[in-house]
């Protein structure tokens, strides 16, 4: 896959400077349904890239369109919302607590187009090694998945501005219901989302349920 | 020998400080990295829950592995990808319960028993590259598309009757702002396969009565060779004896002539129909 990705550029990956220049510049000035056009246009693994460097780069018209509904597996709450867009393609913004450690959020956006990824991903105070690239590591601390041709996203960096939220601690060991909606702000700030908390934020339910066995066992 | 595993020490005290305790919001509950990572760099973290009295312990994944698996895949688990699950989950003598899987035992055996969970949740991991590399056919991948990206209303029904009075099967009907049209995909890994089942949809929509009228009809190529022009036109131009002719590369043509009026050209594929292309 990385290979063909890369020969559709003439040999230079997407992250080619020149290259995302011009695709910036062009997407900056065109209209925004020649960019779905565009998107939609190419074939399928350069398609998926134009797309995911526009999500990247808050280009698209991002919108949470619909509010949050919040569904329990095992002791993770997740929630899964359509992200309406200009890019012609089916987007979500992806939200998981795991519930007995919740300032360990994760917030990403989907794109489940032909080849589904995820093209950027927040993991809040996560334990990281970028074990394919640079070797840098979060053990923990918040950092930001970039999906690149070359590392899907296990590729991880800094999180850039806005972040982080007012009155951030990066070592807290618990979170409210308040902070993960101001961690969801934030990331939706980042990548230029629309989000209108008033309609669409519903609070997660943050109560641990550890299952308890017949003989008193409890499972966490 | 001895220098060499005293040329270790360091290193293994590093990776004794990758085990780490966070406490939890549940205060007989704390949250155990592993020292162990996914392939993608994200560390494996167990959680780990006392009893009351202190003697006992259950370890489990709290549904992360789980929920790693649908946040990485699209789409649920073949025959092949369940069986290897439940296999492994077997294999290492742990439990799954409400998407979580655990094992317990007394206090002592604690360290064992984080072990076998990461060990687990690592091997179960990569259920993940089966399921993505799991060939899915085209028929399969042009049905999940209409129903989940297109947004089209697609039948339980593939059959319809032929001029013949036979049940000829296609590869989804779907409703339209105002027709019902009939979709045959056409894929496969080469041109050449792409080619035959083209064939076989030429041969479907010849055998189809005027119940079923050429707007009414869609071809779905998978892919388009753009280096080979004359094939493509070719192939285009048979096809389009019998049916309106796209692909699945440009998908805006695709879904628009599903939800909207046809356009007066059959060629989908090198006439765009609400989309421009670059040609590289």
């Amino acid at each position: 896959m990385t290979g063909g990705e890369r020969n559709v550029w003439s040999g230079c990956g997407v992250n080619c400077p020149t290259w995302r220049y011009l695709w910036l510049l062009w997407v900056r000035f065109s209209p925004l349904d020649s960019v779905a056009a565009f998107a939609a246009s190419q074939e399928g693994a350069r398609m998926d890239l134009a797309i995911r460097s526009a999500i990247q780069d808050g280009i698209g018209n991002l919108e949470v369109a619909e509010p949050i509904k919040w569904h329990r597996r095992g002791q993770v709450v997740s929630a899964n919302v359509a992200l309406r867009n200009t890019l012609g393609c089916r987007l979500s913004l992806v939200i998981r607590v795991p519930v007995p450690c919740p300032f360990q959020a994760v917030i990403l956006v989907r794109d489940h187009g032909t080849h589904p990824n995820n093209a950027v991903r927040l993991c809040v105070r996560g334990r990281h090694v970028n074990r394919r690239s640079d070797r840098r590591h979060w053990l923990p601390g918040t950092h930001l998945h970039i999906w690149t041709p070359e590392y899907g996203d296990s590729h991880a960096v800094d999180p850039r501005p806005p972040w982080p939220p007012d009155g951030w601690h990066e070592d807290a060991d618990s979170a409210t219901e308040t902070e993960i909606l101001a961690l969801v702000r934030t990331f939706c700030q980042m990548l230029h989302i629309a989000f209108d908390p008033a309609t669409m934020w519903v609070a997660p339910d943050l109560k641990p349920q550890p299952i308890v066995l017949p003989d008193g066992d409890e499972i966490p | 020998m001895t220098s060499a595993c005293k040329m270790l020490e360091g290193a293994f005290a590093a990776l004794r400080q990758e085990f780490q305790c966070t406490p939890s919001a549940d205060a007989r509950t704390v949250l155990v990295s592993t020292g162990r990572f996914y392939a993608d760099g994200d560390a494996v973290e167990v959680l780990v829950r006392f009893s009351e009295d202190g003697t006992r312990a259950a370890v489990s994944d709290g549904g992360l592995t789980r929920v790693r698996r649908d946040m990485f895949t699209a789409g649920e688990m073949s025959r092949g990808a369940a069986a290897l699950w439940r296999d492994v989950i077997a294999d290492f003598g742990v439990t799954e319960i409400d998407d979580r899987i655990y094992v317990r035992g007394t206090a002592a055996s604690v360290a064992q028993m984080i072990a076998q969970i990461a060990d687990t949740s690592l091997t179960l991991d990569s259920v993940k590259l089966l399921i993505e590399q799991e060939r899915v056919t085209f028929a399969t991948k042009l049905e999940r598309w209409l129903r989940q990206e297109a947004n089209v209303e697609v039948a339980d029904n593939k059959v319809v009757p032929n001029r013949y009075g036979e049940p000829q099967l296609v590869t989804a009907i779907v409703g339209g702002s105002n027709r019902l049209v009939a979709v045959q995909g056409a894929g496969g890994h080469s041109a050449s396969a792409v080619r035959s089942s083209a064939e076989h949809a030429h041969w479907v929509f010849s055998g189809l009565g005027d119940d079923w009228p050429i707007q009414n009809r869609l071809v779905v190529l998978e892919r388009v060779d753009s280096r080979r022009h004359e094939t493509v036109t070719s192939l285009v131009s048979r096809l389009k004896e019998v049916a309106y002719v796209a692909s699945f590369e440009r998908q805006i043509s695709l879904r628009r002539f599903l939800v909207e009026s046809p356009p007066v050209d059959r060629d989908l594929v090198t006439v765009p129909f609400g989309q421009a292309f670059l040609e590289s």
